[in-house]
């Protein structure tokens, strides 16, 4: 069934970035070159659409640097879909971030 | 602290989540923090310019935050839901209370509004309904004539030449006697002009409306009917159109079928002197021929003949002002051009809306008002209910507080609570609603039109919901603040249990005084209305209103009408059961007239506009005996009052009384309908237009000698009138099978009809004049037994000191009595302000009716003294060794 999106082109950008494992706020912020300010508030808006969901990381992790678990957001089906409407209809964003094929042959072990 | 230990951006960070929902706050600084400390390690070089970088980061921090702010309400509005439905649960007894005590108040109010947005808010169901008004003629020198058709005449020259209506129609009574299909039946009928339809915007469901020619007189003999009596007569077959169908003995073409929803004109709506039937299902041309049913219209250039009603449409861009100036322009005109005929008279325009509500307004609002008054009752009730419970959770507020809750958490709370009791008690009033409105309607006289259209609709629901919603607000607001006004110190130090404050006890009183006030003015307007409604039951209609069955026949042609009326009622008198049978044109209380004037022999001549006017009646000669009306003097009409004899008349008493005092009024003669007619005989006075108006000069015309009108014809039986019914029907099939017996009815039913709108309003303001006594003593049991609850430490000590259970019982209906004489002074005054708002609708009581006024205050001060007694009886029972004990 095709998802009924009307993501605006900087949600599609985020939601782009977190397809392409980039699962942390801050990361997300560096590959999009948006404000938290406007990063957060959309990661939010998708979780809530169920285009994403956040997890926590492994405490093992966090205790190991010293810092508090770190949470992290990956895409559900849903928001696969969401994008590739979104793609369609944004045909430039793609050219926007560098491919990913670096990210996803070292993928975190941090993550739960 | 150098800036690298500080770490300022987790202080912003630290700042900002003071902003976000308590709920969300851990996890969101959490994750703010990992991500800016990640950052941190992940930057080699510890400089400012990092510090900087992470502080840019960790402000967008804030609109995070700002985007998580309806979460908060979300949050806290649940926790506030929650809480108040297990407070709710937790004092059964109490929200069972105040629920009810809502829905009574709501659904009341909510059953009225139904009546009155039918009755009169709700649009007609016709397009741009408030474009349409009705014409009507009258003589401010005659109230009598307060009503009056316009002059055919009139009529003809606005359809040719009016400036401001878009079209105009008019219209009259007819009867319809159809025989295809079924039994022969008679069915309500109105004759209207060519561009009825087209004026009231009403388009056929199937076929078309009438063509001009067919207005004409010899035009093609065609005819509309209802979507009803299609459906039910002929299957709803779509054949129908095109075929004929022999209506009052003509063959007339279906032209058209209308829509469903279609019952214009209707009989209720209109004055008496046009007795359309309850429901139209066949339309005429208005053709004014001689031989059509009988009747004796003239033609469209008379200036007295007065029978149609006047229906225009004004153009879009006239004002019902212009179109008024514009008749009262053509009044003058018509006055001093036609002095014989248009003297004195003018004409005035009603907006059809209005002339169709018109008998139900006043009434509807007086109930409105009642209903008004139970709602503002039970919510006095509820607010004292919450007052009291209030006080009784003064620890769980100080508890709430000392944890840290503010005076504002604590009064939303307490409104969450007073929401949740608004919810149920409308959704239950909807329920209530719903059980009143069927009751009402089941009440509803056929007097008050459109009511029969009434249902809980949207519009309705528009108008409960507010009501709710602002009962509970304003309502609530008073014990919330009481309530959350909390001294920590008292409230939480053990053993301290008092009335609740000096404060809260004074209001409580003064609401149970405003209930009392309120109800007491409600408990007048009913008394009133009821000892109204047993003295009009009282009246004397001045005819027998037992054993008597009447019908209507239509009549036979003229040349056969008179031998047809005298054979049957001879038939019908000599059925077993039957002591007497007659007939009449308009049957007393029953509807219909025919009113004109006269001029008496050797009077001298009366200014024009000026002259009397009667009733007139057509009679055959066994009506009198059968209706049991007394002869006076003379005699009444025999079998020798015919066509070829002298004219003769009968008059009333009250004519008699006023127009022939001086002398003996047999002999004298009376011009009417154009020819000199002797009076023969001075029968009683009968109440023929209603049982509390007074009785108009009445002449009555016996029917041999002017057989044009439809009759009802009247039995006087032995046992019970229906009973005779299929007999009676029986003998008018041998007599003439194409003629029905319609509306079969006994004159106890004609008489109770005649007090019906009447009777809806007392038997409405009845109920809620009980359910404010009701509430009311309710209330007051609640609040004496609140006190005594909280006072049993006192009363324990003041027994054991050696106080009495007499001096104890009169403590407390001292304390419960108060409030109750001061809201009965408060409400004696309001009675007495309510009483003369109502005075129209009063007969033969007073609105200060002495009576009236001490019996209904006598009734609330026992029943406030019984629901004071009841607690008080508990209160000096206490055992003061228990209750110091349990201290």
């Amino acid at each position: 069934m095709k998802a009924k999106t009307s993501l605006s082109h900087t949600t599609a950008v985020i939601l782009l970035a977190v397809s392409n494992d980039y699962a942390y706020g801050f990361d997300i912020m560096d590959q999009t070159g948006l404000p938290s300010g406007t990063v957060y508030p959309a990661l939010r808006r998708l979780e809530e659409q169920g285009f994403v969901k956040s997890k926590w990381e492994r405490e093992s992790v966090a205790q190991r640097d010293a810092r508090p678990a770190r949470k992290y957001y990956e895409v559900t089906k849903a928001g696969r879909e969401a994008l590739s409407e979104a793609v369609k209809r944004y045909r430039h964003m793609e050219r926007l971030m560098p491919q990913t094929s670096a990210k996803k042959a070292d993928p975190s072990p941090e993550r739960g | 602290m150098s800036l690298q230990e500080w770490k300022p951006f987790l202080w912003l960070i630290r700042g900002v989540s003071l902003f976000v929902p308590r709920r969300l706050r851990a996890e969101w600084k959490q994750e703010w923090e990992a991500e800016l400390l990640h950052r941190e390690e992940t930057l080699t070089k510890w400089q400012k310019k990092v510090v900087f970088n992470l502080l840019k980061h960790s402000a967008g921090s804030f609109w995070d935050a700002v985007w998580l702010q309806p979460k908060r309400w979300e949050d806290e509005m649940f926790q506030d839901l929650r809480y108040g439905v297990r407070m709710l649960r937790k004092n059964p007894g109490f929200t069972l209370v105040a629920v009810l005590t809502l829905a009574l108040g709501i659904g009341a109010n909510t059953a009225i509004f139904s009546l009155i947005n039918a009755a009169l808010l709700r649009q007609l169901p016709l397009p741009d309904s408030q474009q349409l008004t009705v014409i009507w003629a009258d003589n401010p020198s005659k109230p009598e004539t307060a009503q009056l058709p316009p002059a055919n005449a009139d009529v003809a020259a606005w359809r040719e030449q009016s400036q401001n209506f878009a079209k105009l129609t008019a219209f009259t009574p007819r009867s319809a006697d159809l025989i295809d299909g079924g039994d022969p039946e008679r069915l309500g009928a109105a004759g209207v002009t060519a561009g009825f339809f087209e004026t009231l915007g009403v388009t056929p469901l199937l076929g078309r409306t009438l063509a001009p020619e067919e207005e004409a007189q010899g035009g093609p003999p065609v005819a509309l009917i209802s979507h009803g009596l299609w459906q039910r007569r002929f299957g709803g077959d779509p054949a129908l159109l095109g075929k004929g169908l022999t209506i009052n003995g003509v063959k007339r073409t279906i032209v058209g079928i209308l829509p469903p929803d279609f019952n214009f004109p209707r009989g209720a709506e209109w004055p008496a002197f046009f007795p359309f039937a309850g429901r139209t299902d066949i339309w005429l041309p208005l053709a004014f021929r001689p031989q059509d049913d009988g009747s004796c219209w003239s033609n469209w250039q008379s200036l007295d003949e007065r029978s149609l009603v006047v229906i225009a449409r004004l153009k879009p861009e006239a004002s019902l002002r212009q179109a008024q100036a514009e008749m009262d322009a053509f009044a003058t005109r018509q006055s001093n051009d036609h002095p014989e005929t248009h003297k004195g008279l003018r004409l005035k325009l009603i907006p059809l809306r209005e002339q169709l509500a018109g008998r139900s307004r006043q009434a509807l609002l007086i109930l409105f008002a009642a209903a008004g008054l139970l709602l503002l009752i039970a919510c006095v009730n509820v607010a004292n209910l919450l007052l009291a419970r209030g006080a009784a959770r003064q620890q769980e507020m100080a508890v709430r507080s000392a944890l840290g809750a503010g005076r504002n958490r604590l009064l939303r709370q307490l409104l969450t609570e007073c929401m949740l009791l608004a919810i149920l008690g409308c959704g239950l009033g909807l329920v209530v609603a719903e059980g009143c409105l069927k009751a009402f309607l089941a009440l509803n006289p056929v007097t008050y039109s459109r009511l029969d259209e009434a249902a809980l609709d949207p519009a309705v629901l528009g108008f409960t919901a507010p009501i709710a919603l602002v009962t509970c607000a304003v309502f609530g607001l008073i014990p919330a603040l009481q309530a959350s006004r909390v001294d920590l110190r008292s409230s939480l130090h053990e053993g301290i249990r008092g009335s609740g404050g000096t404060v809260r006890g004074r209001v409580r009183g003064w609401l149970v005084g405003a209930e009392v006030a309120l109800a007491l003015v409600l408990l007048a307007i009913a008394s009133l209305m009821v000892r109204s409604f047993l003295r009009v039951q009282a009246v004397e209609p001045g005819f027998r209103s037992d054993s008597v069955l009447a019908f209507d026949l239509p009549s036979p042609n003229a040349a056969q009408a008179a031998m047809f009326f005298q054979q049957l009622t001879e038939r019908l008198e000599a059925l077993p059961g039957v002591r007497a049978a007659g007939a009449i044109s308009y049957l007393p209380l029953g509807g219909g007239e025919n009113m004109g004037g006269f001029t008496v022999e050797g009077e001298p001549p009366v200014r024009l506009g000026s002259e009397p006017s009667a009733e007139r009646r057509w009679v055959t000669p066994g009506y009198f005996a059968t209706m049991g009306v007394p002869v006076r003097q003379g005699r009444v009409f025999t079998t020798r009052d015919s066509a070829d004899q002298p004219s003769v008349v009968v008059i009333n008493e009250t004519m008699a009384r006023q127009f022939f005092s001086a002398g003996d009024p047999l002999g004298r003669r009376l011009k009417v309908l154009g020819a000199w007619r002797s009076v023969v005989g001075v029968v009683s006075d009968v109440k023929s237009a209603s049982l509390e108006s007074s009785v108009r000069l009445q002449i009555y015309f016996p029917h041999a000698q002017d057989p044009w009108p439809p009759m009802t014809v009247v039995l006087h039986t032995e046992g019970d009138p229906l009973a005779l019914a299929s007999a009676v029907r029986g003998e008018l099939k041998a007599l003439d099978a194409s003629l029905p017996a319609a509306n079969m009815r006994t004159m106890e039913q004609v008489l109770s009809g005649a007090t019906g709108a009447r009777r809806f309003n007392m038997a409405l303001l009845a109920f809620f004049a009980a359910a404010a006594l009701l509430l009311t003593m309710v209330g007051i049991y609640g609040v004496v037994a609140f006190l005594v609850s909280r006072q049993s430490r006192e009363i324990g000590i003041r027994i054991a000191l050696g106080a009495r259970r007499g001096d104890v019982l009169r403590l407390v209906l001292r304390q419960g009595m108060k409030p109750v004489v001061f809201g009965s002074i408060a409400g004696l005054a309001g009675s007495l302000a309510a009483s003369r708002l109502v005075a129209s609708q009063l007969y033969g009581v007073s609105p200060f009716d002495p009576l009236s006024l001490t019996s209904i205050i006598v009734l609330l001060i026992s029943v406030a003294l019984l629901a004071c007694w009841l607690p008080a009886r508990r209160a000096a029972r206490v055992d003061p060794l228990t209750t110091l004990r349990y201290e």
